[in-house]
């Protein structure tokens, strides 16, 4: 077991691309990081460096306080679970599993007790004779597991393993991917693209966003999944984490008197806003309110602040997802330079409310906010305006 | 069934027939030249009826002299052939498919130029160097020259069975701790185990057709069966049920393989055309 430190990553491909830039961060020893962005935030370029597969043009990585930047894989005492598994096919479960021991001049004996323990954690036992094309796609994955950690190595890098299996396995292969993570205690570095996996198995999860140039960095942020969620650093990991993702509308903060009022650009709303000393230097400035779907609160039409026909409301039994149309600009997470055609029509909105609530197609729904909970960001940076 | 579909299936049959026809005749026609009496072979009009008759057979195969010994040093030549192939080609094919190499599209060029030259054109070069080097008459001189022309085929048809390898399975291994040459030894080459097959296949096949290496660098004792053949043409006069009777004699190892091994053989064709 290891801690794995990456100290100012950066890897840009042949053609020019940029791939991964400035990155920093340390998984703990024993700990579950998991790396999530959208595609193309280089965070399998990242894991792929990570297992010694890429070398990367900038920064160090480390392991234990041992500079690895340049091992190859085979010395680096890692293990690997791939997206589609990659099992050898014409080995047997078994062999698939042993080979790695093998490699390490492991004693025939206890090849064979390291791969037997690992199949029955597994429940592969019945299997091991079996070649990977007669298992189904939890079994395989099931495989790819054993042949990981049979090896008891220093750190496992797992890319998208559940990827590939149907949504009910994965819901179930993510418990026990979880349960098997504490049990062994090993260092993980965890690849998906889901963030509802992020959130249910990191310890900590990191949240990548594609770079343009090496002067900025893929890392957004790096925090527990409760601590991203309720505290993003920047409006693309408070639009990333959270599904249904967080709303955004621009206001203008307005003094009056004493206290600030947010009047959202394009309609007559305006939102009192708690006191912040972050908040005040933004007086008489333009600005963006997150909102979550469950920040909204069903209230009497006196009451409300915003109160609009509801298009389409979908009901999950447990709550009900309610979408409207406000008329302002939308604001796009990624930070790209508004057009004219941006900056007019509207915003559609997300709120969560309890089932017995939901109106009847096209009526409207009186909502107000949680103002207490809401989030600010700077249009410019993107930062969060927090005290 | 409409009577003008029906026209189409019957043109279809048709056309399939007289390709079969243009294919298959010649070597019906040399068949029934091997088998039928000497003297109806130029009979005029040609004698669709005969008796059959294995002298020419029985001829080449028995008496003293003749082609017997011949399809043993072809066999010795071709499967040597094969067996020196094997340990040069998979491996540069291997690495041709995986490293990083400088130059590496002119190197298979160049592979795909060595096939393209007529062999002919080297006869004289290679006859001179196998005497300087005193292999002259030798298995061996053939089945090294040979190499010239199954070693390019044998590396662009491996490299394409080598690139279908998903690179995954390699790079998990390196994971596991292998170095090259076990993932080379324990992973892929398993894996293309097929594609060796067919290799090896056509590598004897082309080994076992040649005609031209064996004219210039066999001995009377290591001639190959082609040679044995031509020595039918004699100025006394063209033996035609013999040198039927030798061609088919030499058709029947290539087809015992091609019917033992047709699977890897459709496989080996289509590899690499149809990527998903």
């Amino acid at each position: 077991m290891a801690s794995m430190t990456f100290d100012g990553i950066g890897k840009t491909f042949p053609d020019g691309t940029v791939a991964v830039a400035n990155v920093s961060f340390t998984v703990a020893d024993g700990e579950f990081v998991v790396l999530v962005g959208p595609s193309g935030c280089g965070k399998s370029t990242l894991l792929r460096m990570a297992a010694g597969l890429e070398t990367p043009n900038d920064g160090r990585l480390l392991m234990d306080d041992q500079d690895v930047t340049n091992t190859e894989p085979q010395d680096r005492d890692i293990a690997m679970v791939f997206q589609n598994y990659a099992l050898y096919p014409h080995m047997s479960v078994y062999e698939n599993m042993a080979f790695g021991l093998q490699q390490r001049k492991m004693p025939k004996d206890k090849i064979d007790r390291l791969v037997r323990d690992a199949a029955e954690m597994l429940d592969l036992t019945k299997y091991l004779s079996r070649k990977p094309g007669a298992l189904s796609g939890g079994q395989r994955q099931r495989v790819a597991m054993g042949r990981a950690i049979v090896r008891h190595p220093m750190a496992f890098l797992m890319d998208e393993p559940l990827s590939n299996l149907d949504a009910k396995l994965r819901v179930q292969m993510r418990a026990e991917l979880k349960l098997l993570n504490q049990r062994l205690g090993v260092t993980t570095l965890y690849v998906t693209h889901d963030q509802v996996e992020a959130m249910t198995m990191g310890d900590r999860v990191a949240v990548l966003k594609p770079v343009g140039n090496a002067g900025e960095s893929n890392l957004q942020q790096i925090d527990t999944p409760q601590r991203l969620y309720d505290r993003p650093a920047n409006i693309f990991v408070a639009g990333f984490i959270g599904s249904p993702a967080m709303n955004f509308v621009r206001a203008e903060l307005r003094a009056e008197g004493a206290s600030l009022r947010a009047a959202i650009a394009g309609t007559g709303i305006s939102l009192p806003v708690p006191a912040s000393a972050a908040l005040s230097a933004y007086a008489g400035r333009q600005v963006i309110a997150g909102i979550r779907p469950e920040m909204f609160l069903v209230c009497p039409e006196a009451e409300a602040l915003f109160n609009e026909p509801i298009p389409v409301a979908e009901a999950l039994g447990a709550d009900t997802y309610v979408f409207f149309d406000i008329a302002s600009p939308p604001v796009d997470v990624n930070g790209a330079e508004e057009d004219e055609f941006k900056r007019k029509g509207t915003n559609r909105l997300v709120a969560r409310i309890p089932p017995a609530a939901t109106p009847k197609p096209s009526e409207r729904l009186p909502l107000t906010v949680d103002l207490e909970k809401l989030h600010w960001f700077d249009p410019q940076t993107g930062a969060a305006i927090r005290d | 069934m409409s009577s003008r579909t029906s026209f189409y299936t019957a043109l279809t049959y048709a056309a399939g027939l007289l390709f079969l026809a243009v294919f298959i005749g010649p070597i019906l026609w040399f068949l029934a030249l091997a088998i039928r009496p000497a003297e109806t072979a130029f009979a005029m009009p040609p004698q669709l009826t005969f008796e059959p008759t294995f002298d020419a057979f029985r001829h080449i195969l028995l008496d003293p002299g003749t082609n017997a010994p011949q399809l043993v040093n072809s066999l010795i030549v071709a499967i040597g052939a094969v067996l020196l192939n094997l340990p040069f080609s998979v491996p540069a094919a291997y690495a041709l498919s995986r490293f990083k190499l400088r130059g590496k599209k002119n190197i298979m060029l160049w592979y795909l130029g060595l096939l393209m030259a007529p062999p002919i054109a080297f006869l004289i070069p290679y006859f001179v160097l196998i005497n300087r080097i005193g292999l002259q008459g030798s298995y061996f001189s053939m089945v090294l020259v040979l190499q010239t022309l199954t070693i390019p085929f044998s590396v662009w048809l491996m490299k394409s069975f080598i690139d279908e390898v998903p690179a995954e399975l390699e790079e998990a291994a390196r994971v596991d701790g292998a170095r090259w040459y076990t993932i080379m030894w324990r992973i892929t080459l398993p894996i293309v185990r097929p594609g060796i097959i067919v290799t090896s296949m056509f590598a004897f096949v082309f080994a076992w057709n040649n005609a031209a290496f064996p004219l210039v660098l066999s001995s009377r004792a290591t001639a190959t069966l082609p040679i044995g053949t031509l020595g039918y043409f004699a100025t006394s006069g063209v033996t035609w049920n013999y040198i039927a009777a030798a061609a088919v004699l030499a058709m029947i190892p290539p087809m015992i393989i091609f019917l033992v091994f047709d699977r890897y053989v459709v496989r080996g064709l289509t590899f690499g055309s149809v990527k998903g």
